[in-house]
Order: C-alpha cells, then sequence, then structure tokens
C-alpha cells in the first residue's frame, strides 16, 4: 500500500476508483520512517522493551515470524521505553552488527504511539480506496459487487466508522494509553471487515492484508493499555 | 509453545452415539504432535513429506477413502466404521484444527473431491481414483475459483473443447486460490463446456500435464493449505477423466462442485471451532478466570463456540441422514469463521502487551483462522443464503424450546 505520506489529518481523503492499484509492504517503510523522525539516534522501544522495524532498521534482529511481512523484531535487555535504562541488543544469530535501544523520553513515546494511529488510519483509508477498487472489477450475475446493495451498505459502514475516528477529540483519540488502545481496537474492526470485502484476495501478504497485520501486531506491542488479565 | 491439551468434552454437542466418541478420543490420542509440526508447516509447508506416517496424518489420508480400499490401518473398528460420514469429519476436523488445522490441510490424501467423485463419477473413474489415494500419498485440487469470479461456479469461464484431432479434450484458463494447488498431483478441475449452468465440467487433470503450470500464493497464515494460483494452456484431457459423461446435464458438473460445498463448509467450521477452543484454552491455561471482565469476555466466546458446534453437529448428522439445508449450512460456517477470528482478537488482548511476540503459538492462530472467513465461500455469500433461508422459512438454525433443528 502507498498512502501519501504527509498529513497525519485524513478526514478529507475522497475515495478515487481511478486509481490504479497500489503496491503492497507498504506499513514497514512508513514504521521506519516514523521511528526515525520521532527518534533520530535509534528505534524507539515499546513499554515492554519490544522494537518492531524492518529489518534495514535492525540489522541485527533475526528474522522471524514477521520476516514476511517486513520487519523483524528486536527486545531491549532490560526494559521498557523509560529514561532509566539504555540497553545494547547483541543479535547472535543475526548478522552481527548490533543495535542500541536507547529509551525515549516520555514525550516521544507518545507521540511513536499517537503515530501509530497515524499510521493506521491512513493505511485504513487506503485500504478502503483499493477495497472500492478491487470489488468494482470483480463482476457475479452481470453486475459489479460493488453495484450490490449488501456490498454498498458493508463499506458505507467502515467509511462511517473510520471517519468517526477521524472525527473523535483528540483527548478521546489518542491523548493517553487507554484512548489509543480504544481507537486501535476500532480501528483494527474496521480493517478484518475491510479484509473480510476483499475474500481470499485479504489474506494474501502482498496485498493489504500484509500492512494490516503489521499494523495490528504494532499496536499489539506498542498500544496495549495494560497487563496481562491472568496476572493477579 | 502451547501444548495440547486433553481437552473436555465437547461442550455443546449433543453426541450420544458411542462410536463418535470413540472417534473424538481417538483422534485426541492421535493428533498430540500435530502443534509441534504445525510451527514446522508454517516455516515450511513441503515439512509433512517427513511426518506422513504419523496416525493422525494417516487417519486424514484414509478418512475419506471407502473402506474396501483401505490396507491394513491401526485405527480402532468402530473408528473405522464412521469414517466419511459428515459427522465424523466435523468431529475429526475439529479435533485435528484444536491441536493445528495446517496439519490437516497439508497432509496428503483425497480429501474435498472425493465427495464430487461420489457425486459424478462412473464405476471405473471411482476405482481408478480411490485406489491411487489409497496406494501412494498423494496430494489433490479442487479448482473452482477464478481472479476474475471468484467462487461463483455458475459463471466460471475456464473452458473444455473438444480436441481438433478427435482425441479427447483441451482445457484452457485459470484458477486462483484453491488449496495444494501447486503441490497436488492430480485433481479436479471445473470448466465450462457449453454456455449456462448446464454446461459445466468436472475434469481429473494431472499436474504432469502439459501446459499446466502453478504456483503458490503467499498468503498471511494457514501456510499449510497451500494456497495456489493455476494456469492451464492447452491441457490435454482424455475422455477417461472427464467426469460423469453417463449422467444427465442436471446431475453433472455443477452438481459436483454444490455436494462438495455442502458437505465440505461444515467441516471447514468444525475446523474454526477447534481453533477458537483451542485459543480459548490456552487463555485459561494462563490464568484468566470467570469473575473478572476478561474472564467473562471470553465466557462470551466460549458461549458462542459451544452454539455453534450444536449447529454443526446436527447439520452433520442431517446431511448423513441424507437432508441438505444450505442456509443452516451457511450460518454454522459463517458464525464459525467470525468466532474464531473474535477469539484470536481477544486472546491477543487479554494475554496482554507484545502477546502476539512472546507467544509465537498464538500469532500464528491469530494468522491461520482468517482464512476459514473465506474457505468454501466468503461470509457475504453466506449471509445472503442464510437470507434466502429466511424467505422460505428455514431459519439460521436456530435453537428453540425443544433444541436445535
Amino acid at each position: 500500500m502507498t498512502p501519501p505520506r504527509a498529513p497525519a489529518d485524513v478526514g478529507s481523503v475522497v475515495p478515487d476508483t481511478t486509481l490504479p492499484p497500489a503496491p503492497a509492504r507498504w506499513y514497514a517503510d512508513a514504521l521506519d520512517e516514523l521511528h526515525h523522525r520521532l527518534s533520530p539516534t535509534g528505534p524507539v522501544p515499546s513499554p515492554t522493551g519490544h522494537v518492531v522495524a524492518s529489518p534495514a532498521a535492525l540489522p541485527a534482529a533475526a528474522p522471524g515470524a514477521l520476516a514476511r511481512f517486513g520487519v523483524v523484531v528486536s527486545r531491549a535487555a532490560s526494559g521498557a521505553a523509560t529514561p532509566s535504562a539504555h540497553p545494547t541488543v547483541p543479535d547472535p544469530v543475526g548478522d552481527g552488527r548490533s543495535t542500541t535501544i536507547v529509551p525515549v523520553p516520555q514525550a516521544v513515546a507518545e507521540a511513536f504511539a499517537t503515530g501509530l494511529l497515524d499510521l493506521h488510519r491512513r493505511l485504513l483509508h487506503e485500504v478502503l480506496r483499493h477495497t472500492l477498487r478491487h470489488l468494482g472489477a470483480r463482476t457475479s450475475a452481470g453486475t459489479t459487487l460493488l453495484a450490490r446493495q449488501l456490498v454498498q451498505a458493508q463499506l458505507a459502514e467502515v467509511a462511517i466508522r473510520l471517519a468517526e475516528v477521524d472525527a473523535t477529540p483528540p483527548a478521546r483519540r489518542d491523548q493517553d494509553v487507554a484512548a489509543r488502545w480504544r481507537t486501535h481496537r476500532r480501528l483494527v474492526g474496521v480493517g478484518r471487515d475491510l479484509l473480510r470485502l476483499l475474500g481470499a484476495s485479504g489474506f494474501l501478504v502482498d496485498g493489504p492484508a500484509g500492512d494490516l497485520h503489521l499494523a495490528e501486531v504494532a499496536g499489539n506491542v506498542y498500544l496495549h493499555s495494560g497487563r496481562r488479565q491472568g496476572d493477579g | 509453545m502451547a501444548e495440547v491439551n486433553r481437552g473436555g468434552p465437547l461442550v455443546g454437542s449433543d453426541l450420544r452415539d458411542d462410536r463418535m466418541r470413540a472417534l473424538d478420543r481417538h483422534c485426541w490420542s492421535v493428533s498430540g504432535e500435530f502443534r509441534k509440526l504445525g510451527e514446522l508447516l508454517d516455516q515450511d509447508p513441503d515439512a509433512i513429506d517427513d511426518h506422513l506416517d504419523l496416525p493422525g496424518v494417516l487417519l486424514y489420508r484414509f478418512f475419506s477413502i471407502p473402506r474396501r480400499y483401505w490396507p491394513a490401518l491401526d485405527v480402532p473398528p468402530q473408528v473405522a466404521a464412521v469414517c466419511g460420514t459428515s459427522l465424523a469429519q466435523a468431529v475429526v476436523w475439529e479435533r485435528f484444527s484444536y491441536a493445528d488445522p495446517n496439519v490437516l490441510l497439508a497432509g496428503p490424501g483425497p480429501a474435498l473431491s472425493s465427495d464430487a467423485i461420489h457425486a459424478l463419477a462412473d464405476e471405473e473413474q471411482t476405482d481408478r481414483w480411490f485406489r491411487r489415494f489409497a496406494a501412494r500419498p498423494d496430494h489433490t485440487f479442487f479448482a473452482v475459483t477464478e481472479p476474475a469470479k471468484g467462487s461463483a461456479a455458475t459463471e466460471l469461464t475456464t473452458t473444455l473443447r473438444p480436441a481438433t484431432d478427435g482425441d479427447g479434450w483441451v482445457l484452457n484458463g485459470e484458477k486462483t486460490y484453491v488449496g495444494n494447488g501447486a503441490r497436488g498431483q492430480v485433481g479436479l478441475v471445473f470448466c465450462r463446456r457449453a454456455p449456462g449452468p448446464w454446461g459445466i465440467e468436472a475434469a481429473l487433470v494431472e499436474a504432469s500435464s502439459p501446459g499446466f503450470s502453478a504456483e503458490l500464493l503467499p498468503s498471511v497464515g494457514l501456510r499449510g493449505a497451500r494456497i495456489s494460483r493455476m494456469r492451464f494452456e492447452d491441457v490435454r484431457i482424455p475422455d477417461r477423466n472427464l467426469l460423469g459423461q453417463h449422467r444427465r446435464p442436471t446431475q453433472r458438473g455443477l452438481h459436483g462442485a454444490r455436494q462438495v460445498f455442502y458437505r465440505a463448509r461444515p467441516g471447514i467450521a468444525a475446523m474454526a471451532v477447534g481453533c477458537a477452543q483451542a485459543v480459548c484454552d490456552h487463555v485459561r491455561g494462563q490464568g484468566v478466570r470467570d469473575g473478572g471482565a476478561g474472564g467473562d469476555r471470553l465466557a462470551a466466546v466460549e458461549d458462542r463456540i459451544a452454539a455453534i458446534r450444536r449447529l454443526i453437529h446436527r447439520i452433520a448428522a442431517d446431511i448423513d441422514g441424507g437432508l441438505i439445508d444450505p442456509h443452516r449450512i451457511a450460518a454454522a460456517k459463517a458464525g464459525a469463521a467470525r468466532v474464531a477470528e473474535d477469539a484470536t482478537v481477544l486472546a491477543a488482548e487479554l494475554l496482554g502487551p507484545a502477546s502476539l511476540l512472546d507467544d509465537p503459538w498464538l500469532e500464528k492462530v491469530y494468522r491461520d483462522v482468517r482464512a476459514f472467513e473465506f474457505m468454501e465461500g466468503a461470509g457475504n455469500v453466506h449471509l445472503l443464503s442464510v437470507f434466502q433461508g429466511l424467505l422460505k422459512g428455514s431459519g439460521a438454525g436456530a435453537v428453540g424450546p425443544e433444541g436445535v433443528r
């Protein structure tokens, strides 16, 4: 997916069904850009100390389950995104180069979290456009799937929910951990509904599904609101 | 890695048949290694080749082969007696998928195609088909879906023309999202010989045929299914491989595809329920208990699993009794796919920050279950079917005061 990089405010995006299909694997690059923009000296760790970024940004990280989606994971030796820890992560199974994971100020960590939500929203707007194109090109019983009322209603539902997220006041959308986690969950729901409309094509790594999976994982890592439910 | 636990009874099931309970226990006893194998298959689906002699893999291979073709197998007689039925399929596929659905889908055997063979093939074709799969662990494909048409079988465009030299037929076209399409040695390809729904034919196609090509598609999960794209360029089909020539047009190609869909959907639903149950049990095993907000949300998902399992078992038993209600089948399949997704999303939330990184099994099943949404028909196709059922007064297989019907 290749949404335009610039505007964080995506509320005015108008779906354009005439655009050609966008290439996939956008999220990893956008994630790297977010890391670099907010923390030029090194990637931003999550509260659990994990860093999710592309292999280019984390050359020491071993390929893991997410490698096929375009990212790898490193974990700080001891800690979270707090000023007290300065872990360095040498990865014995990587290429020998170490990745320094430096804690970031709280304001940077929060800006990164908000930035992840912005990425997710931009991605969803692009996936919505992609879905319009895809369903407009698929035919059944002499008409396009886009002409089906059932499909139209589901797309309208998605558009409404996405517009609501865009219009949510910042204080309720992304200004604290709880708000960010609520927003993330809403965005996950919107993305899943779009992928269902894409049928089996919504299950391919080199399409919207790959990028949306990364957005879900990144939220699970960076935006989760608290501890596991089984703890005490 | 999460281990397969011993599991309890199938909550919500109405299974009272001793043979089905024996089958259920047997599946538990032979699927213990599936979870580890499933992780290997997520990396390399062809790793199944090193595990073809596992009892569970063997049971799946022979499940849909009539017993008269079986060699000596280490399967309890009461279990062997029910193999091939829809209810048994629901039990086996749920239990195996509880362990790992990739093993089942990567395993060799005639699988879905057997129902089409039963519905379409003549005696010689049937005998040839099952002898082949009993003799060696071949994989097969069942190719209906096309790039621009999806799985709308009545609109498929892959063509079958008489060969100009009078010797058999020539196949041209493209199929996509076909399980084992790039792995199967032989399979069924649905194609069009004439306009209209009764111009559809089913042909046995050998992957070794000149003009046949296939490639693996990079799926988000359920990589054991080896979802593929296939192309046929002037593929020669011998006359003996065109199924159903002894049947009336209304009982030929499309009829076979429908038989497969109707019988496979409860199985796919059972797979989804098996995964959903495994996820819930996994979360319970991590200490989430009833009483808290998380536990209550998990219990709500478990309620839905129990209900859908009950629907699946009833519709499967009805199929075995000769009653096929496509609308109730659609309702169960759509509900199962959705609850599996919901279970995984909830698990990732309840198990805390970075659970999708720290818990590799959860991350894998989180990806895998999304496939059930579109396998054997996408969710919207099933919603429309449920609506058609409403118009006909059949409902969606709801539970009334007297229980499910």
